[in-house]
């Protein structure tokens, strides 16, 4: 008996999840395709933010990304962190994953990254990490504040040196 | 999908099922712990418990005189009078009016009273548990005693499913719900702004407490046979999550058992008062131990620190748990070993985690400290546990420390042939000069490339308030850096340079 209403709580507990998760996937999907096809691959100017080999000081660079719908330019932007052909610069957020960039009501833009283990930084290295970050995204004047999320969650900090502000806003770069 | 859809209608009909069948039924009623008499059975009546007048006289001990004429009772102990009559909604308590949300009542020649209001009136605690329909009544001077009630032998526990599924527990928290409802109608009981304890954990000497509110004003105190520390933490109740998790039992009360501790065995709590809501928790200690008790801000939490004591413990982990106060002559000095627990900080090529290195170097400081006469080193962790960075803050800040040194390792994984060591600080008026004291004598000792002192805003080195500095000895990135800094030779030598820096800061001998 007691088995029975264990195994009907996890069926529950799971159906409710798989609920949760078709919901979460498929809204961006849906609500980007039909625009997308219309419109015709754009190209823009931005500066990305790379460090110095002290791994001191935000170096920037110019980059141009592309992209067919708007709301997908948030993330081609942060993506362009992740490469350079000047040997002389050290990439931040290059073995990173920019996992999503959504742009909400109100100019938040909401960023979701996974940080695999290894690819911690030191402190400055997180601190410049998250610095790159926000210079890249305010660019966009449409944006107002950004929260940077690891896997979907609100966590205190990224990498265990500086604690994340939920969310920044222009002013943290100042 | 049809099917699912019958099963878990299925499922719903179970969880009612219990309910239904213990509507009109008796409660099992405890008095400390201790079964009371089959006989004493309550019946709840519109979401009150309601008892026999006859049982607050035989079981709780009250004293009562019952006025036949007007069928007024009158209940009294040594502290606290109240008068009750039949059919009336409202009690006189101390002389003052009290609205009743279900007046006493007489069924069969029988007057039942509200258990809940004569008792909590009259002092007592009690704790409705709703899986086995049971009341748990607790006279004041038992919370801080306390061994897990005895269950009755046929305690329902099994069958309704426990606490295993989800619809479970939200059966229990209406049903709760519903009984402090009975409760703000009785006006006994302000529900709203009441601090939610979220989490009790207990590591590196300190018990910390997360509390959803800041500004609290815990009470404490040291009891001995058996010795142990009582916290009361007013107008608090257990966050609901916490509450339904598995470290509360059936009975209301939640228990940590605490391992291989010199002085602490175990740590319990309970919602101790339910007018005014108050948490208790008890530390069970093998010894009297002095502590101190403070709170943090952002993490919101009350901390009880064992680690200020005047008293040589011995702990097993040894090394900085047994401190003397700023006040013994010694200079205070916070090692912080970055990282650990969940947060493995980088992690090299060769899977070396960057926490295992901070750890070892900072045990290795405390030891070269051991019987220094100048210095009593505190560290803030020391073993492999998470410490979030705000309590390492609040615990240099606590002792009052006198210097504050951060240990941790660099990583740059795309530019691997980067190799040297950093020195971090954020405050340029109390910092500085310390970080380039420090800086100086530790890259004597990692002999690595000398990458210079740095300021940054990092938040253990900005939020203390004493000198303070952070560390990145070498990069776990670099393929040299990483072979030295897992070699004992290596970590040696950086303890001393670090000992080194500290005392010639301090202006002692080097």
């Amino acid at each position: 008996m007691r088995k029975m209403t264990l195994l009907l709580g996890m069926l529950i507990t799971i159906i409710a999840i798989a609920a949760g998760c078709g919901q979460k996937s498929g809204d961006p999907e849906t609500g980007g395709k039909p625009e997308a096809q219309q419109h015709a691959e754009q190209t823009l100017h931005i500066q990305a933010y790379y460090t110095d080999d002290q791994i001191l000081n935000l170096v920037q660079e110019k980059k141009d990304i592309k992209f067919a719908d708007e709301k997908a330019k948030y993330l081609e932007a942060l993506k362009a962190l992740q490469s350079t052909d000047d040997a002389k610069l050290v990439k931040l957020w290059q073995e990173n994953e920019f996992q999503s960039a959504i742009l909400k009501d109100g100019g938040a833009l909401i960023i979701d990254v996974k940080i695999p283990a290894e690819a911690h930084l030191g402190a400055s290295g997180e601190d410049l990490a998250i610095q790159a970050v926000l210079k890249t995204v305010f660019q966009f004047e449409e944006v107002q504040s950004v929260d940077i999320l690891v896997d979907g969650q609100s966590v205190d900090s990224l990498m265990g040196h500086v604690e994340l502000e939920h969310p920044y806003t222009r002013k943290s770069i100042m | 999908m049809k099917k699912i859809g019958a099963v878990v209608l299925f499922c719903l009909m179970l969880f009612m099922l219990p309910s239904l069948s213990h509507a009109n039924a008796g409660h099992q009623m405890y008095l400390n712990g201790i079964s009371l008499a089959p006989s004493t059975e309550g019946q709840i009546i519109q979401n009150s418990t309601m008892i026999p007048i006859r049982v607050v006289v035989e079981e709780l001990g009250f004293q009562v005189d019952w006025d036949k004429k007007t069928r007024t009772a009158s209940i009294h102990n040594d502290k606290k009078s109240m008068m009750l009559a039949v059919d009336q909604k409202w009690a006189t308590v101390d002389g003052k009016k009290v609205s009743l949300d279900m007046p006493p009542t007489l069924i069969s020649d029988t007057t039942l009273v509200p258990l809940r209001f004569v008792g909590e009136q009259m002092g007592l605690v009690v704790n409705w548990e709703n899986e086995s329909k049971s009341v748990y009544l607790f006279t004041s001077d038992f919370g801080s005693e306390v061994t897990q009630p005895e269950l009755p032998t046929t305690s329902p526990e099994p069958e309704q499913g426990g606490t295993t599924t989800p619809k479970d527990q939200d059966k229990n928290r209406n049903t709760n719900e519903d009984l402090n409802e009975a409760d703000l109608e009785n006006g006994m009981q302000v529900a709203d702004e009441l601090t939610e304890v979220q989490t009790v954990t207990f590591e590196d000497n300190r018990l910390v407490v997360g509390v959803s509110k800041d500004g609290l004003l815990p009470k404490s105190q040291r009891l001995s046979n058996p010795d142990r520390i009582v916290i009361d933490i007013p107008n608090a109740k257990f966050a609901d999550q916490f509450f339904n998790s598995q470290i509360f039992g059936t009975n209301g009360q939640g228990e940590l058992q605490v391992q291989g501790h010199a002085i602490v065995s175990k740590i319990r709590f309970s919602l101790f008062s339910n007018s005014p809501s108050t948490v208790r928790i008890v530390m069970d200690i093998k010894q009297s131990q002095s502590f101190s008790l403070y709170t943090t801000k952002d993490p919101n939490t009350i901390i009880v620190d064992l680690n200020g004591s005047t008293s040589d413990t011995g702990t097993s982990t040894g090394t900085g748990t047994a401190v003397n106060p700023p006040q013994s002559g010694k200079y205070v000095v916070v090692i912080d070993a970055g990282h650990g627990g969940s947060d493995p900080g980088t992690s090299s090529k060769n899977n070396r985690y960057e926490k295992d290195f901070n750890l070892a170097e900072a045990l290795k400081v405390a030891e070269l400290f051991r019987n220094d006469p100048d210095v009593e080193i505190i560290l803030t962790r020391s073993d492999d546990t998470y410490v979030k960075r705000s309590d390492r803050v609040a615990l240099a800040k606590q002792v009052q420390a006198n210097l504050f040194i951060s240990i941790h390792a660099n990583s740059i994984l795309n530019k691997s042939s980067i190799t040297g060591t950093e020195t971090y600080y954020t405050r340029e008026d109390k910092s500085k000069a310390f970080a380039q004291v420090m800086h100086s004598h530790l890259i004597q000792g990692t002999k690595l490339p000398d990458r210079g002192v740095r300021q940054k805003s990092l938040e253990v080195t900005r939020e203390t308030d004493m000198p303070a500095v952070l560390l990145e000895v070498g990069y776990l990135s670099n393929q040299s850096d990483e072979a030295a800094l897992y070699t004992e030779d290596f970590q040696n030598r950086v303890a001393q340079s670090i000992k080194n820096g500290i005392r010639q800061y301090l202006g002692l001998q080097t």
